[in-house]
């Protein structure tokens, strides 16, 4: 059980800044997820942290010791790998033990440990076979099993259900949340996945071209992006932006987007009236769009003229997606909806949900 | 109902296919009709061998050849026989082939791996360079080291001696750092990373990682320098070929084959001494050619 801080760290390739000043504390028994698009330095900051890469600058800290010169090995920590990295050579059991036995514990001891982490996974009856003789989600389990019997201080996974099929992952996902909850260890989650991320963390660090953008609980995250990168991120399907520029008229301030015009409500008008005249970013979530026979009650109604362009029925919900002043974004309206391609809707958008960002620095503004 | 044409239900006669197997089997009576030539010579009775030259069976088959080669009969019997009443010492011989050739393969074997997996993974200066170079050795060849490695040994005052037959073949050959290199190359990394989280030093991920992986490549090139050193003739002559203790088979049957009574070689006595040199090969493929197959098929090396 540790805690984890990374501290001004700096991963530099020559010229390439990777990972670019990196502040994280992670407290113990938190289950904390790098999320970010490929090339984000998410891998190479958890790779950093278990002693696979060098830092360039910056200290990272397990538990009160500093671990920049400290070997892989001795940073009490375990791994799972994205190809999941079983031994080919070695039974399943051979896998889980290698640690162990590199290690001289005891041969009752890793015969414990391997067959009490076997029962956890449900894996008992494979400790004999060889890894190609399981398929992908067994082999992922080894992997996890592996990290388990050496009880570690801290786990670290690099996207290890990216190599699952769909159904599978949505199974193991919470599986790897109840697990951390029966070790009560820390976990740092790699992925690139927002689904995962939003799912499983305690926390999300989000992040883009080596530079952390946010790190909250993923309800924040959801609730209030940081930035134009952070809100696109999170969320499924993407948060909806539009160029707007925000303008008085009778007394009162409007979000002027060309084709639309929404009133901006009172509780918003005092962090907003600073930029009135100024060029601005509207974000709006599809969940926040809604038909307008469909509204539900209680929502403070702005409207988006609108044209559909696509539908796409999903079951639950249907996708619309739509055009207006030559712009396409998406609503997720309900599935009695009369709305089909061509038709033009007065799209109710939420507006007691919208996020408004600077145009230049891209962040919130609130 | 549709009946589903069965394994024996007729198909359209395959030309190619009946060319292919064709060549095949013109390609493997050319490769064993000398293996049964020599067999069959060495099951002749000595005065027989030109006489029934046309016979592809053996005539008055007998074994006598190998006794009197292997030294196991009286040598004025021999003589009678028609042999030179010079035996080869086989054992010794024997004994000094499978020494000089499982030297030369162990070790061989162990540091091209070495080699490999550091040109493979270690990071140190020059390391490409220092790779390229090596590797463009495999274009001088390697009688032309003959002359150079001869003075070095005589220097060294190790000519007539085991180390002075082994010494320039214990280390690496670039065919086989090269080999073993695009193997290593192409094991995942993540796999080396485990191990070194889980706590094995360099030296433990080499020995229990990755050699086990790579075991068909081991085997394989293992079996190819046991049989060229198996077969190597040239070298193991000038050094150790002067004194029994070191003579390996090859050599004495060289020698056997230049000591002539009627001024022709004792065919029959030469072709025994080869059948039994031939049988390590032929074990060594019987007990490794599974593996060596897999492995070829793997590496796509032909």
């Amino acid at each position: 059980m540790a805690s984890v801080k990374y501290e001004h760290v700096f991963k530099r390739y020559g010229e390439v800044i990777a990972v670019n000043d990196f502040n994280i504390d992670v407290a113990d028994k938190e289950f904390l997820v790098f999320v970010g698009p490929s090339g984000c330095g998410k891998s190479t900051s958890l790779r950093m942290l278990a002693g696979l890469e060098e830092i360039s600058e910056g200290n990272i800290y397990i538990g009160d010791r500093l671990v920049n010169d400290v070997a892989p090995k001795d940073r009490d920590i375990a791994m799972v790998f994205q190809s999941y990295a079983l031994y080919p050579h070695m039974s399943v059991y051979e896998n889980m033990a290698f640690g162990l036995k590199l290690r001289k514990t005891p041969k009752a001891e890793i015969d414990r440990r391997v067959k009490e982490a076997a029962q956890i996974l449900g894996i008992e009856q494979l400790l004999g076979r060889k890894p190609k003789q399981l398929s992908g989600g067994q082999r992922q389990r080894v992997a996890v099993g592996r990290a388990i019997v050496r009880e570690p201080k801290v786990f670290l996974l690099d996207e290890p259900l990216s190599n699952l099929d769909a159904k599978l992952r949505v199974q193991t996902r919470a599986e790897i949340s109840k697990l951390h909850l029966r070790l009560g260890t820390t976990f740092i989650y790699v992925t690139h996945d927002q689904t995962e991320a939003m799912t499983m963390g305690t926390r999300i660090a989000v992040m883009k071209d080596g530079i952390l953008h946010q790190i909250d609980t993923p309800q924040t995250l959801y609730d209030r992006p940081a930035n134009v990168f952070v809100a696109g991120f999170i969320g499924s399907p993407a948060m909806n932006f539009f160029d707007v520029r925000l303008t008085t008229s009778d007394g009162k301030l409007v979000i002027d987007g060309g084709s639309f015009h929404l009133d901006v409500p009172t509780d918003r008008l005092k962090a907003l009236q600073p930029y009135a005249g100024k060029g601005l970013v509207l974000g709006i979530r599809p969940e926040d769009l809604h038909d307008p026979e469909f509204t539900p009650p209680g929502v403070v109604a702005g409207h988006i003229p609108s044209e559909v362009d696509v539908t796409e029925l999903m079951g639950s919900a249907v996708n619309l997606y739509l055009l207006s002043g030559g712009k396409q974004f998406v609503a997720i309206v309900d599935p009695r909806t009369r709305a089909r391609v061509g038709n033009k809707v007065d799209i109710v958008a939420n507006m007691g949900n919208f996020h408004i960002f600077d145009k230049q620095t891209e962040q919130a503004i609130r | 109902m549709t009946t589903i044409a069965g394994p024996r239900a007729k198909r359209p006669v395959n030309v190619g296919k009946i060319g292919m197997w064709g060549v095949m089997a013109v390609v493997v009576f050319i490769t064993l009709f000398p293996f049964w030539w020599v067999v069959r010579t060495a099951l002749i009775p000595s005065p027989l061998t030109l006489t029934t030259a046309t016979s592809l069976l053996p005539v008055q088959s007998t074994l006598d050849n190998f006794l009197r080669v292997m030294g196991l009969m009286d040598p004025a019997k021999a003589v009678a026989l028609g042999g030179a009443g010079q035996s080869i010492n086989f054992i010794v011989a024997l004994r000094n082939s499978v020494f000089f050739a499982l030297a030369i393969t162990v070790s061989q074997v162990f540091f091209c791996a070495m080699g490999a997996y550091a040109f493979a993974r270690l990071q140190f200066p020059l390391r490409n360079i220092l790779f390229t170079l090596y590797v463009s050795a495999l274009t001088i060849p390697g009688i032309v080291l003959l002359i150079p490695n001869f003075i070095l040994m005589r220097q060294l005052g190790w000519i007539g001696t085991f180390q002075g037959m082994v010494a320039p073949y214990l280390l690496m050959t670039p065919y086989a750092v090269f080999f073993m290199r695009q193997f290593f190359l192409g094991i995942n990394r993540e796999i080396e990373e485990a191990a070194l989280i889980d706590g094995a030093s360099r030296f433990t991920t080499f020995w229990r990682i990755i050699l086990p992986i790579a075991q068909p490549q081991v085997v394989t090139l293992g079996v190819i320098t046991f049989i060229s050193a198996w077969n190597d003739y040239l070298w193991p002559l000038i050094i150790g070929g002067q004194n029994t203790n070191t003579r390996v088979l090859t050599v004495a049957l060289g020698i056997f084959r230049s000591q002539t009574t009627y001024g022709a070689p004792d065919w029959a006595g030469l072709m025994s001494g080869t059948t039994l040199a031939i049988i390590p090969t032929i074990l060594v493929f019987f007990f490794m050619g599974r593996r060596l197959l897999d492995s070829i098929g793997f590496s796509g090396i032909k």
